[in-house]
């Protein structure tokens, strides 16, 4: 439970969604294989009724850091925000960049509808125990027109044992305005042969008509830990999110990213890179909804899975019978490195009308041995020929990234197959 | 106990073209409903040894333990309570084709079987309700050891080929429906062929559902010895009633190393059938298995054909049809499982949907641990004709091996404008330029049939095709 200190500093909104939400999660039931969506994952026995939600600490935060070339900085450690920065000519532009709790009366009216409509859709027990235990988090605002090149950055570290964190990022962009965001997960690890931490992460996006977000995600909690995440986004008219997620840490991660296209020539990229080594479990699954005419969705997931590892990918890519003149297509592929190597590739379309454009395409398959051979009869080692083909077969999807976003995803899939 | 269609069964089922039917002349029936009485009574009527008894009473307890699909086509109007599960039409079996009764005969022309199909086909088993009552094998096939019965013979007098492969390639614990059927199968098509012999025509059976509120239960069974080559072919017509019919059929396929069987369906139940099917076939070294699977009919079909490659060097191939019209669910796809190094499938699935119906393709691929050189490609195509319809996609793989090559592709479209306007710049009306993109789209599924099957579905395809524009 929140501390009592906390929850009662608490606006009274914010309350009520609370014991909703704890409602909610007292009558939903831990999901099982029996549902389509977890049938690959099996939780039966990890003991979730073990892990105790963090306490929210009490906000403390130190503005003014050094933000670098960023727009702005948030980084939390344990649920308790360290640093926070804001390029002060965006605050005089109306740029809010807070930590969650502190967001609550400002920005009571966006709030209080955003998470009124999650608890209307909560449909697992994970996205209820979230809103109703949510720990920390952050909120940007991005007010109408304002265009904004560098991005913000905000870093979550979740450290712990046999707790539940539940980090929480809401980004809202104002009708026009542009924006980047990089959000880092990660933890240190607890002692071994501990419970591990189970972070239930949430990233809600409210994209204004002809707004455009980029939202570069990299996950790198300890091999210990679980991660459970749902990032939802709604798309608003002409307006356009790129979504990004780099997965690498934990031993079980289940992520979903929903996207609705709500309005009218709305587009979204739905991209994905992800490095499964032994001993790890990958669920990963993006939705692509699309509820409006003429609109646009991509999703690309590349994978690459060693020996001993496991990864799953299920797409969706779903169409109401409305939103005539839908463009969609998803891809994913699977690079396999290793013997007894599992990778599920589940890419699933539901059409609800005739007047659309939608496929996908799945591939599996090994490094191809001739660009191997090529590459160490140029004189390259049989490691380095390795590297530089899953670097490029990954490069590519990262060219519109931001540079430091790119570089440390590369890194840490060059730092795996040196180790491999 | 039956009557003739009258108009308001014909504005239940559609523009059904086959909706018409004799007085039943069954002669056997069963109450309705199952428990162990009917299926002891099922198996007294077909005078079966014990063990198939015991089998029988074994998968009924399954059935029972057994849950529904939560997946697939809606089946929530499905009442287990209210069918007959056996019936048995005539006494004797025709041995000729002017052995058969006069009614079922008259049926039979009705559907449309081409008079050169009973000529030259090589064994026709004619199914008329439950049980085959016309059978006949060419002289030449049965001298050279080719056995085409209905599996109650089989059971009476190959009792040792039975028990070695009965249930093994589909397990009565499988699935509901598989366990359903093998409570209360009846009828069906029993084939084996001998080492080496290649069966140069089709086999065929047609199947044929005549009784109120009667579910079908084939059973068949193909054993292709080492280095053999049959074609079976099942085509299905029902008439038509107002309640809900079920039929839950289970094929099984064992092809022996080197062997090669090739199965075709043209399913075309009317629609309000249920067709629940469990078809599987074992591919051992070297062997070919081709599933052919052409869904038009029904009310809810799921139906997904599986190939299980067992050995080193087998080959699978599904391709798929659907049709989904008013009122209509086509839940159908293919399964291929890679159990063995050196293995090859390939499953193609085409599906067009219109005036409200839902096609699905859904479909596993699954490569075992440890496997070398295993190559799949699996490619989905779908057309929507109008904005009422949909389609699905919902393809499993599951890849369980590093030196594999697997490849997927889906799409989803409707009739291009493009297309359309230059046909129709060409003279053609809409309705026929929808009609020629439409069977150009199937063409390279057509083109695997055999031309009398080929012609068939292009008729029928017209038929559903008819009023689609405007």
């Amino acid at each position: 439970m929140p501390s009592a200190a906390a929850v009662s500093a608490e606006p009274l909104w914010m309350r009520t969604l609370r014991t909703r939400a704890r409602e909610q999660f007292q009558s939903l039931k831990w999901p099982t294989t029996a549902e389509e969506e977890w049938r690959r994952t099996d939780l039966s026995r990890v003991p979730l009724d073990s892990f105790a939600p963090v306490k929210p600490a009490a906000p403390s935060c130190p503005a003014d850091v050094e933000r670098g070339a960023a727009s702005g900085l948030l980084r939390f450690q344990s649920a308790r925000c360290l640093e926070s920065a804001l390029d002060p000519r965006l605050y005089e532009a109306g740029v809010r960049l807070l930590p969650l709790d502190n967001a609550l009366e400002e920005f009571e009216a966006p709030l209080h509808s955003l998470y009124q409509k999650a608890l209307a859709e909560i449909d697992n027990r994970f996205l209820a125990w979230h809103y109703a235990e949510w720990s920390h988090g952050a909120l940007l605002w991005v007010p109408a027109g304002l265009e904004i090149t560098e991005p913000f950055l905000i870093d979550f570290q979740e450290d712990g044992d046999g707790i539940m964190s539940a980090p929480h990022l809401a980004v809202f962009l104002g009708v026009g305005a542009r924006a980047s965001v990089v959000q880092r997960i990660s933890s240190r690890g607890g002692a071994a042969g501990g419970a591990g931490l189970l972070c239930n992460a949430v990233v809600d996006v409210r994209l204004g008509d002809a707004s455009a977000l980029q939202l570069w995600e990299q996950q790198e909690l300890a091999p210990g830990d679980i991660y459970i995440r749902h990032a939802q986004a709604e798309v608003g008219r002409d307006a356009s999110l790129r979504h990004f997620d780099a997965e690498f840490g934990s031993r079980l991660a289940k992520s979903r990213v929903d996207c609705a296209l709500g309005g009218t020539g709305a587009e979204a990229f739905l991209d994905g890179a992800y490095y499964c080594r032994k001993g790890q479990h990958m669920d990963l699954r993006t939705v692509q909804r699309h509820r409006s005419p003429k609109a646009m969705s991509r999703a690309v997931y590349k994978g690459a899975v060693d020996g001993g590892g496991r990864t799953v990918y299920q797409g969706l890519i779903e169409v109401s019978p409305g939103a005539a003149g839908t463009d969609a297509w998803l891809t994913n592929r699977n690079l396999v490195l290793g013997e007894a190597a599992r990778a599920d590739s589940i890419p699933t379309l539901k059409i609800g009308n005739n007047d659309v454009k939608c496929s996908h395409g799945s591939t599996t398959g090994k490094l191809n041995a001739e660009e191997l051979f090529y590459l160490q009869s140029r004189g390259l080692s049989a490691a380095a020929a390795r590297e530089m083909l899953v670097i490029g077969y990954f490069e590519d999807m990262l060219t519109a990234a931001p540079e430091a976003f790119r570089e440390s995803t590369l890194d840490t899939i060059r730092g795996r197959l040196r180790v491999a | 106990m039956s009557s003739p269609v009258t108009d308001t069964s014909q504005e239940l089922v559609g523009e059904y073209q086959h909706g018409y039917h004799f007085p039943d002349e069954s002669v056997f029936k069963t109450r309705k409903g199952l428990d162990e009485q009917i299926v002891n009574a099922i198996s007294e009527r077909k005078g079966e040894p014990d063990w198939m008894r015991q089998f029988r009473l074994r998968s009924l307890a399954a059935f029972r333990k057994k849950s529904m699909p939560n997946w697939g086509a809606d089946l929530s109007d499905l009442d287990f309570d209210d069918l007959y599960y056996y019936a048995k039409p005539t006494d004797q079996k025709g041995r000729t084709w002017e052995d058969v009764p006069e009614n079922i005969k008259k049926t039979f022309e009705r559907i449309g079987i081409p008079e050169a199909e009973r000529k030259f086909l090589a064994g026709v088993g004619a199914q008329y309700d439950s049980e085959v009552v016309y059978h006949s094998i060419k002289e030449d096939l049965a001298k050279k050891g080719v056995i085409f019965t209905d599996p109650e013979t089989a059971v009476r007098e190959h009792p040792d080929l039975v028990k070695q492969y009965f249930g093994t390639v589909i397990p009565y614990l499988d699935n509901k429906f598989a366990a359903l059927n093998s409570a209360v199968w009846s009828g069906g098509s029993f084939v084996y062929v001998p080492k080496g012999v290649k069966v140069e025509v089709p086999l065929q059976a047609y199947f044929r559902i005549n009784a109120r509120s009667f579910g079908q239960f084939e059973r068949t069974l193909i054993i292709a010895d080492e280095g053999s080559f049959v074609h079976y072919i099942e085509g299905c017509t029902a008439p038509v009633y107002a309640t809900e019919s079920l039929h839950s059929a289970v094929v099984e396929i064992i092809a022996l190393p080197g062997s090669r069987v090739r199965y075709t369906t043209i399913q075309n139940w009317s629609n309000d059938v249920y067709n629940l099917v469990t078809k599987r076939a074992m591919a051992y070294k070297d062997a070919v298995v081709e599933w052919v699977d052409g869904n038009i009919g029904s009310k809810r079909t799921m139906k997904y054909p599986s190939i299980w490659l067992m050995g080193e060097g087998a080959h699978g191939e599904v391709l798929s049809i659907a049709f989904a019209g008013k009122g209509q669910e086509q839940d159908t796809g293919g399964k291929a499982v890679h159990a063995a190094n050196h293995t090859s499938s390939v499953i193609t699935a085409k599906s067009i949907s219109r005036g409200g119906g839902i096609a699905s393709y859904r479909g596993l691929l699954k490569v075992n641990p440890g496997l070398h050189d295993v190559r799949s490609r699996v490619v989905c195509d779908a057309l929507i004709l109008d904005e009422h319809s949909a389609s699905n996609t919902f393809p499993y793989m599951e890849i369980d091996s590093d030196d594999v090559s697997i490849e997927h592709e889906a799409r989803v479209s409707r009739i291009s404008e493009e297309q359309l306007f230059y046909l129709m710049s060409r003279g053609m009306t809409e309705a026929e330029a929808s009609l020629m993109i439409v069977s150009g789209f199937l063409d390279p599924l057509v083109k695997q049939l055999p031309m009398e099957y080929a012609v068939e579905l292009n008729r029928l395809i017209e038929l559903e095709m008819e009023g689609t524009v405007g």
